[in-house]
């Protein structure tokens, strides 16, 4: 973080949220959380910025843009929206704790387990491509997934048991 | 977390990951070398920050360099830790870009060993995270030039400046001039690929001239590398010599090895061109050397064939015999496409052949091709007594 961040941040967020603002037409307070957004992205990348001023300035355009894109391709909701649940959240009360679980029972694992299972399971990696990612045969990596699946289960109750006594 | 709303709360953040990274940095160092042994164990709590993803994302363009398949592991290991770090801890823009840039990292891995279907389903992965976060359109347009990248590779150069265009237009507006280099040089590399020689080296004379300004070592190399290569095309050997001197030095300097490798490579190519041949033997085997030692059997392959034509311009048959055979079995080894392996085969048969040398270049011209046409066929040279 540059030493005079504080000054940065007092001198562009007014020019940044009046261009979000004046001219890509963003609200007021959508504008602010870009142009917040686009500090917060600036403090990952500041040791790589050579001109501060042009960086903030392109960025908050680049990213005024983009939520332009966003806004243009949603709809309005239906009137009755209120009345029909959303087939896609019938079984949320189900899936989000399964899916809390899963993350939670996967960092119990391995590195190498952690690996296997959030390919297969999160980004949906075929036995073959994760074989091809880990650079080992297709029945291996099978095996992986399989012996992976087992530590995770055994330890996430392991750790279960632990909390409770 | 939501995005901090005020300078107090982004001061905070920015402060907490300054100093998970100075505690990160030392174990990150250590683990470039001793990465396999920590592969079986858990990831220790205090590792799980932001800090430290982000060290490793560092350190891995220099790895990347030296060693490929240590970047890739370490690629890997920065993605396990990111997506292992509690989500109530950092601002989920944070994380969505350390994962991204962990994912956008194995793709470069795999792209730089030639894995193109394995790159474009890392990128897949990276995009479907940056794709969500109004901030992260530097992310979206990096993703965007390593898929260029790869559909260059691919001979899919429509696909790939439609692409390039974007990214400029972004690194263009934010003073990215490192960025936009690197488009340049891509640029210049679809000319090369469609024979276009002069547009090309117009591309990559700019190209240099922005990287130089950007200070960006690694890649102002690899431009000078790639002007060399034109100049060498179109037959203009002393600019292609000093170009790959210039871009020699920079990569020694550097300690990119298989960047050494290829560019001593460039140069046992003008000094068998130019009848040295023992200076073309010393160049071209030690740049085979180091893509074996690297686990790099194309490029090795490739090496040796030139090797083949200069140990035939030489008069020495038997030492041409025994490469080629050598790089037989590495293809077959490596289980490279099986046509090259048939190539070189043929080109074996030919070594009593007073057109032994020009079939070498043939075939080695051919297994060249091969990488980005894995299905164009062999056809033995034209039969000159017609």
């Amino acid at each position: 973080m540059p030493p005079d961040f504080a000054a940065l941040y007092e001198e562009h967020l007014p020019l940044m949220i009046g261009i979000a603002v004046g001219r890509f037409r963003i609200p007021e307070t959508d504008a602010e959380t870009l142009a917040h957004e686009v500090f917060l992205d600036f403090i990952l990348k500041a040791h790589r910025v050579t001109s501060v001023r042009a960086w903030l300035v392109g960025s908050i355009c680049n990213a005024s843009r983009y939520y332009g894109r966003v806004r243009a391709r949603s709809e309005a909701l239906p009137d009755s929206i209120d009345e029909k649940p959303d087939p896609h959240l019938t079984r949320v009360v189900d899936m989000w704790p399964d899916q809390l679980a899963a993350r939670q029972a996967f960092a119990c694992t391995t590195a190498r387990c952690q690996l296997v299972l959030h390919l297969r399971y999160f980004e949906e990696y075929s036995i073959p491509e994760i074989a091809r990612e880990l650079d080992v045969s297709e029945k291996y990596a099978a095996k992986l997934v399989s012996e992976c699946l087992h530590q995770a289960k055994r330890r996430y109750e392991k750790q279960g048991r632990g909390s409770k006594s | 977390m939501k995005v901090p709303n005020n300078i107090h709360a982004l001061v905070a953040i920015a402060e907490r990951i300054e100093a998970e990274q100075r505690r990160a940095r030392p174990v990150v160092e250590r683990l470039v070398t001793t990465l396999e042994l920590q592969w079986d164990t858990e990831i220790p709590s205090e590792w799980r920050t932001v800090g430290f993803v982000q060290e490793l994302n560092k350190v891995f363009p220099s790895v990347l360099q030296q060693n490929p398949g240590t970047a890739h592991a370490l690629a890997q290991f920065a993605l396990v830790v990111a997506t292992s770090i509690p989500r109530d801890r950092y601002p989920s823009l944070v994380l969505t870009q350390i994962e991204g840039m962990a994912w956008q990292r194995i793709a470069q891995a795999h792209h730089y060993r030639s894995n193109y279907a394995e790159a474009l389903r890392a990128l897949d992965a990276a995009d479907k995270r940056v794709w969500t976060e109004n901030g992260l359109f530097e992310e979206r347009a990096t993703i965007g030039l390593i898929r260029a990248m790869v559909f260059a590779d691919l001979l899919r150069f429509d696909d790939a400046e439609l692409l390039l265009a974007d990214s400029e237009e972004v690194f263009d507006t934010v003073g990215n001039l490192r960025l936009y280099g690197s488009c340049l040089l891509l640029r210049g590399m679809i000319a090369y690929r469609q024979h276009r020689l002069l547009p090309a080296a117009e591309i990559f004379e700019e190209a240099v001239e922005v990287l130089r300004e950007a200070d960006d070592l690694p890649q102002l190399a690899k431009a000078l590398r790639a002007l060399a290569v034109v100049h060498y095309d179109l037959g203009d050997l002393p600019s292609a010599a000093s170009a790959f001197q210039d871009a020699l030095s920079i990569f020694s300097d550097l300690g990119f090895t298989p960047e050494i490798a290829r560019t001593k490579g460039g140069l046992g190519r003008i000094s068998l061109s130019r009848g040295r041949y023992a200076e073309a033997r010393t160049l071209l085997t030690e740049a085979r050397s180091v893509f074996l030692t690297l686990r790099m059997p194309e490029e090795a392959g490739l090496a040796g064939l030139e090797l083949v034509e200069t140990f035939i311009a030489m008069g020495e048959e038997f030492r041409a015999v025994a490469v080629a055979e050598q790089v037989i079995e590495e293809f077959r080894r490596a289980n490279l496409n099986e046509r090259a392996a048939t190539a070189v085969a043929y080109l074996r048969e030919m070594m009593t052949n007073p057109r032994a040398r020009e079939a070498a270049r043939h075939v080695r011209q051919y297994v060249e091709a091969l990488k980005q046409e894995p299905e164009r066929l062999f056809m033995p040279l034209p039969d000159d007594s017609s």
